[in-house]
């Protein structure tokens, strides 16, 4: 009998010392489909910062980025059994998050057109400043940058979006060009040409950094 | 997009590698499971305004309060202190059939600090004809006259030629008197009134009003400024202008 408990106990030993072997993103939606929670745990450990951090830097504003973040991972979850394995994963979350970082502009825009300030903003104006900076003092300490860092903050935040998504894609997300061109759903060359007028944007405004 | 670009903008993407990476909170993966047990995903903004609604209503009530201007200042045409009246053509035909009298009153007593006209008592008319004074002749709270220019917009409304009797006209313009048989025998006139500013005098018999006769059955038309009145002065005939 203490054998046999010597021997389960080695045995369980022996399991917890195994590597445990990555799963892909693949295979941890498939177990989310068949209802593994923990699944969906590691997908959120997988991608609640980057996800966080992209949105944040679309938005420069850390409380709505993280709202957003959240509600990506909800749609991901309800969603999920029509998820296809063709796109990558990364690919998948990037535009859902994408999406909702844009409904979220357009929704300030609308709340800026009703002010009375907004009624009378021109244009022009709107492609310029299409995105006001958040100018809010951050409420968690870890996160206030330095001065440097928030005027490029601002400078990226008040780009187009059309320039803004890739280049935070592209140079803080590190993500390539084929996959920001397929979050985008745009071709190759017109990617690349927006990313690259965006850059151009950006140095303009901060050549004081360069 | 060649390569030179490219490269060109290098520094820019190396700067922006440079930022540091934001963390999701701790309390990340609680707030997704909460929102997974509520069931849906969550309504951003909670009660959603339609967009052609959010820009709609906002146009169509600058359009409702610049459409009430426009109309206001259609049917306002003319010098707001002429008094808008010309003798009705059929005047000495037919005139309007007396109803029950009754009470007409537009504007009703008030006191203005900047010494704006006041009509301090409403006039009696018939239902076919509409009397009512708005705006100000002159700048005495204690002048008589007034405008009918508000009588003609209400008139509009029910009559498609509103009919004023002379007898009510030449008493608002403030030249108070009596037909006889010749005409209308001013016995008195309001202080600062459109009459007593325009050297209309006591004793003057008002013979016509813009070129037509004034008689006891004439009736006003309200859509044409009163400009020139005729009296019998001495036996010899007037004509006077009427000053504003």
């Amino acid at each position: 009998m203490a054998h046999d408990i010597d021997t389960l106990s080695g045995t369980e030993v022996s399991r917890t010392s195994m590597p445990e072997e990555k799963r892909s993103d693949h295979a941890l939606i498939e177990a989310t489909k068949s209802g593994d929670e923990a699944a969906f745990g590691e997908i959120m450990d997988r991608y609640r910062s980057p996800i966080t951090n992209y949105l944040y830097r679309f938005l420069n504003d850390y409380e709505e980025a993280v709202d957003l973040a959240q509600e990506t991972f909800v749609r991901v979850y309800f969603a999920i059994d029509r998820y296809h394995t063709q796109f990558a994963f990364s690919t998948y979350i990037y535009r859902i998050a994408t999406n909702l970082a844009i409904s979220e502009i357009r929704r300030r825009k609308r709340r800026r057109l009703m002010s009375l300030t907004g009624l009378f903003q021109s244009e022009e104006d709107t492609q310029v400043e299409f995105q006001p900076p958040d100018t809010r003092k951050l409420q968690d300490t870890e996160l206030v940058e330095d001065e440097r860092s928030q005027i490029i903050a601002r400078a990226i935040a008040a780009l187009p979006e059309k320039y803004r998504i890739p280049v935070i894609l592209r140079d803080i997300e590190g993500r390539s060009y084929d996959e920001i061109a397929e979050i985008m759903q745009l071709g190759l060359g017109t990617t690349k040409s927006r990313i690259n007028r965006g850059r151009g944007l950006l140095k303009e405004k901060l050549q004081h950094y360069l | 997009m060649s390569d030179e670009d490219l490269q060109n903008n290098e520094p820019v993407s190396r700067l922006l590698g440079e930022l540091k990476h934001v963390e999701a909170p701790s309390d990340f993966d609680f707030g997704v499971r909460a929102r997974i047990a509520a069931g849906r995903p969550a309504e951003k903004g909670g009660f959603r305004i339609p967009v052609w609604l959010a820009y709609g209503a906002p146009l169509a009530l600058v359009l409702a309060v610049g459409g009430y201007f426009a109309l206001n200042s259609f049917y306002s045409v003319g010098d707001a202190n002429v008094p808008v009246v010309a003798l009705n053509e059929k005047a000495n035909v037919a005139a309007p059939i007396p109803a029950p009298s009754r009470e007409v009153v537009s504007a009703p007593p008030v006191t203005k600090p900047d010494d704006q006209l006041v009509v301090k008592k409403p006039d009696v008319v018939s239902d076919s004809n509409v009397v009512a004074v708005k705006k100000p002749i002159a700048k005495d709270k204690n002048a008589g006259g007034g405008s009918i220019d508000l009588a003609s917009r209400v008139g509009r409304r029910f009559h498609a030629t509103p009919q004023i009797p002379a007898k009510t006209v030449l008493d608002l313009i403030g030249a108070k008197g009596s037909f006889e048989a010749d005409g209308w025998r001013v016995q008195s006139t309001t202080p600062n009134s459109l009459a007593e500013r325009s050297q209309i005098q006591t004793g003057d018999v008002i013979e016509s009003v813009n070129g037509q006769t004034v008689t006891d059955k004439s009736t006003l038309r309200s859509n044409t400024p009163l400009k020139t009145v005729r009296v019998r002065r001495d036996g010899k005939s007037v004509d006077i202008v009427i000053k504003n």
